[in-house]
């Protein structure tokens, strides 16, 4: 079921939604609507971070690896032998002969064997190989940034004026975009450049978005870089603020002098200047 | 063919469609489904970021130590 109200200066309608009578239109509401759009290219430039100091050093032992080492080596071990003993038991026996009245004497002898074990110390040359952890030296370089918050506020466009040349005054801003890194700065901790977020297709966006961030070892963030459009109705513009702050941090990382942290953007905006009022 | 008008029991159409009870129109409303925002949502400090809703929820990363707390906005309802 819907509703038709037409009275004086106002038109509603209603559609029933469920159990409620709820409000379709309503002239009596503020309406959105676009009242101007721009399109608009434009460059957004981050500088390089303050740099607070540098210094190289060697960590004799950066990390731990695991290395085969093999040499030759005399060991002795007490080894329990076992072997079968032959032996002899000869004895000498002499008997007297009364026939011949002497002494007639010979060898007897017996053959004989004994099972006989003992600890014995046996040594050999072996070629013995064991895995070791090795210390592994590193040369760093270790920078530390300064801590900085810059801010830098650019006019992207006028806002939307009535017949009379007065300008508009604007409820909301809604942007289509497109955009790329043109410039894109250096993260020293992991050796690359700063994790962008800026999509490769057309993306929309109000109020502010992100365009980079890093983060120190431990996860906490050390640096982001934002744009925000801000409307400016006493002068009729249309500013994007474009901000980085970072923090002081030390990065160790092979460092040269030539990598920056600067980062540049390019865009394209499709401005469209919104208001619930006519 | 476009109808200038049209009003049944059930549905109300006007200017061949661009009008109708069919749809739900956005509009101003004090208990909003979302928000327009206008200026900025978020500000970065010490290194950290803090982004505010326009319900005044706020997210910010740790390290953040600015004081930037409020949006403009306007809550929109669509039912």
């Amino acid at each position: 079921m819907s509703g038709f109200t037409a009275s004086n200066s106002r038109i509603s309608i209603t559609e029933t939604v469920g159990s409620n009578e709820e409000s379709a239109f309503d002239t009596e509401n503020d309406m959105p609507h676009i009242v101007g759009t721009a399109d608009q290219n434009f460059n957004v430039q981050f500088g390089h971070f303050p740099q607070a100091g540098a210094y190289w050093f060697t960590d004799s032992c950066s990390y731990y690896e695991t290395e085969t080492q093999c040499s030759w080596e005399y060991i002795c071990n007490y080894e329990y032998v076992c072997e079968t003993v032959y032996y002899y038991n000869c004895e000498y026996n002499c008997s007297y002969d009364y026939y011949y009245g002497d002494y007639e004497c010979s060898y007897d002898c017996t053959f004989d064997s004994q099972y006989e074990c003992s600890n014995e110390l046996v040594c050999n040359n072996e070629y013995v190989c064991e895995d070791v952890e090795v210390c592994v030296s590193e040369d760093f370089d270790q920078i530390q940034y300064q801590s900085s918050n810059t801010e830098n506020t650019q006019n992207i466009c006028d806002l939307p004026t009535d017949e009379d040349g007065n300008i508009i005054d604007i409820d909301f801003v809604v942007i289509k975009a497109t955009g790329s890194r043109t410039l894109a700065g250096t993260d020293l901790r992991i050796s690359n450049n700063f994790l962008t977020t800026i999509p490769s297709k057309t993306f929309s966006f109000q109020g502010s978005m992100m365009l980079e961030s890093s983060l120190q070892d431990n996860g906490d963030s050390w640096m982001k870089r934002i744009i925000s459009v801000v409307i400016d109705n006493t002068a009729g513009k249309l500013k994007l603020r474009s901000k980085q702050t970072s923090d002081v941090r030390n990065t160790f990382q092979f460092w040269t002098s030539t990598q920056s942290t600067a980062s540049n953007y390019s865009f394209n905006f499709k401005i469209f200047f919104g208001r619930f009022k006519s | 063919m476009s109808v200038t008008i049209s009003i049944t029991p059930t549905r109300f159409i006007a200017s061949a469609g661009k009008l109708d009870s069919n749809k739900r129109y956005i509009h101003k409303n004090t208990n909003p489904d979302f928000y327009f925002v206008i200026g900025p949502d978020m500000d970065c400090n010490g290194g950290g970021l803090r982004y505010v809703y326009a319900d005044g929820t706020i997210i910010e990363d740790s390290t953040y130590n600015g004081t930037f707390s409020s949006v403009n906005s306007v809550g929109v309802k669509g039912l």
